[in-house]
């Protein structure tokens, strides 16, 4: 297990190294952000030279972990020794005021709720060491075949349930750290997830300014719910993405200049191009928020007159959307299952005004919605949705504005999934709403929370 | 004073007892929601994924490390969640091998209970060539 931890600390160091030695950490106003961020790319980059390997015909076996931790390595040291060289900018911490003791009563409170959420994936490993159902139907089980078949682990297409045109990211990370470990530990699985759902965490607070008392707020809220601690032991691909999603949006430049000092946005659009790219590496629906957030950049872009700035974004996801066009193109070229029967537009449209349909949805939607979020939670979706809405609505909302129509686009996308799959649309709502709502909901708390931007700050 | 409630207006920045009560009442309800959490959690059902892998573990030795195996449906309602959870079960522990809902394969895995009890005709031309303690039973159709 030990050597799982290295195999998953060696990407996550070495890209921090990398972002020294860039400056790219100046794009992030916290050190706290700049780990999650560092985790984002180190995981992310990690998966795809796994994936490299097995689709050059390689297999993760010790010669594969012994290059992987040489590269990673040397990459850190190499970008550590180049960071040092250079010369260092100042810090750029703003002065901040001293926590009184509610802020100090408000950040005891979130540690006893991170304590408790923390001991929910711990027990429900303990039950389900496999992990919930899809993790071994799809997610395990393609690292199984990865690590157990090599480059024969593209048979996994021929199994239907398993998703196959979902990306490889998960399962590619769970089988490089099993090739760390030299065995299928189930607790690699979860602590995967584990490190997934304390970014998302980290991420949050650490965009909402750790000195702040909203973003220990923010993170109370995040993590409470049995929904997130669930699916944080689910050991499947509902959480990375959803990480993703908030670690993009969150370094997108329409963020308030607050939380600019210091950064460059070229930096900061590389870093969001990178995610965003890791997103639909990560799961179908990543595609769908790659497409939102370049619209959203190219729009804020060409306001501002420089829509040159997009290069950046694409510069950094580009390593990434290669390696999703060759996965596509080569491993599983036809559409998801869901969008079966659709190869019409008569079709399309028929499956989109068909009321009757549309009616089956909202009913099996409006329970689900309400009950979101497990015992106690109920209503939390609503409460958060309605502040998030609440503070995009204002003169100064402009963050949340910018998270708002993200998530509205991921919602109508979901919308359109359900209304087009040839799938028992009942089934599908009542097995896909819960988690396909998570993606977002850090995006909604971040929203919630976010800080307003005051006339000072926006001449800033 | 009128100032001061523009700017509120434009930031949405609540007075600071506002925001006092507001931070209590999240974290208090963020306590409740994760205690709730924990004891769902607590009460969850063990899952039998890792007993019916173990179960199907001890065929591998019988099978070719890759290929098509194929999986006997059950034979009443092969939609049940059970059966599709065993079909599944199997494929997790038996990957890399590829095993279908589906006869007519050299190897054929039969779970326990899915074949009828007064003889399957599905099962014809096959012979048994290994059974698990659980009951899960491998069968190969030998070439004529």
């Amino acid at each position: 297990m030990i050597r799982a931890i290295a195999g998953l600390a060696l990407p996550i160091l070495a890209m921090w190294s990398v972002f020294r030695a860039a400056r790219l950490q100046y794009a992030a106003h916290s050190r706290l952000l700049t780990l999650a961020l560092a985790s984002c790319v180190g995981i992310g980059a990690s998966s795809a030279l796994t994936f490299t390997t097995l689709m050059l015909g390689g297999s993760l076996d010790r010669g594969f972990v012994w290059r992987d931790a040489s590269l990673w390595v040397t990459v850190a040291v190499l970008s550590w020794v180049v960071g040092s060289r250079r010369h260092r900018l100042p810090p750029t911490v703003a002065p901040f005021p001293q926590p009184t003791p509610a802020d100090w009563g408000v950040r005891i409170g979130f540690l006893c709720v991170l304590v408790i959420a923390c001991a929910v994936p711990v027990v429900e490993y303990l039950t389900a060491p496999h992990g919930q159902w899809d993790a071994w139907a799809i997610w395990n089980q393609k690292a199984r075949f990865m690590f157990r078949a090599g480059p024969r682990w593209t048979d996994s297409v021929a199994i239907p349930w398993s998703q196959p045109s979902h990306p490889p990211l998960v399962a590619a990370s769970v089988a490089r750290l099993w090739a760390y470990a030299g065995a299928e530990l189930t607790a690699v699985p979860a602590m995967l997830s584990g490190a997934f759902a304390l970014s998302i965490l980290a991420v949050v607070m650490g965009a909402l300014d750790l000195r702040t008392r909203r973003a220990w707020v923010a993170g109370a809220v995040l993590v409470a719910p049995w929904t997130f601690t669930h699916l944080a032991a689910a050991q499947t691909g509902d959480l990375p993405v959803s990480l993703f999603f908030i670690a993009t949006l969150v370094m997108l430049p329409m963020r308030p200049a607050g939380w600019r000092k210091g950064f460059e946005t070229n930096a900061a659009l590389w870093l969001a191009g990178a995610t965003a790219a890791l997103a639909a590496w990560t799961k179908n629906e990543g595609v769908v928020f790659f497409a939102a957030v370049t619209a959203l950049v190219i729009w804020s872009s060409a306001r501002h007159g420089r829509l040159g700035d997009t290069r950046w974004l694409i510069i950094g996801a580009l390593p990434f959307l290669a390696a999703l066009a060759w996965f596509k193109v080569d491993v599983v070229p036809q559409a998801p299952e869901y969008f079966g029967g659709t190869n019409t537009l008569t079709a399309v449209f028929g499956r989109l005004l068909d009321t009757s349909r549309q009616a089956e949805i909202a009913s099996a939607i409006w329970p689900l919605a309400r009950h979101w979020g497990g015992p106690a939670a109920s209503g939390s979706l609503f409460v958060i949705a309605g502040l998030a809405i609440g503070m995009a609505t204002r003169p100064a909302g402009r963050v949340a504005r910018g998270f708002l129509a993200v998530a509205f686009t991921m919602a109508v996308g979901y919308l359109v999934v359900y209304l087009l799959t040839p799938l028992d649309v009942t089934w599908l709502v009542q097995t896909t709403f819960e988690r396909l709502t998570l993606q977002v909901w850090p995006i909604l708390v971040c929203a919630a929370c976010a800080p307003a931007e005051t006339d000072g700050a926006r001449q800033a | 004073m009128r100032q001061a409630r523009e700017l509120r207006r434009y930031t949405g920045v609540v007075p600071a007892s506002w925001s006092h009560t507001l931070s209590t009442l999240a974290i208090v309800w963020s306590l409740v929601a994760a205690l709730s959490a924990f004891r769902a959690a607590r009460t969850q059902p063990a899952d039998p994924m890792a007993r019916l892998e173990a179960e199907f573990r001890q065929l591998v030795l019988e099978l070719p490390p890759s290929g098509v195996v194929g999986y006997l449906g059950h034979y009443v309602d092969d939609g049940a969640d059970l059966a599709v959870r065993t079909h599944y079960a199997a494929q997790y522990a038996l990957a890399p091998r590829v095993i279908p809902n589906r006869t007519g394969t050299e190897f054929l895995i039969v779970a326990a209970g899915n074949a009828r009890p007064d003889g399957d005709p599905r099962l014809a031309g096959y012979v048994q060539v290994a059974r698990t303690a659980a009951g899960h039973r491998l069968f190969r159709r030998f070439p004529r």
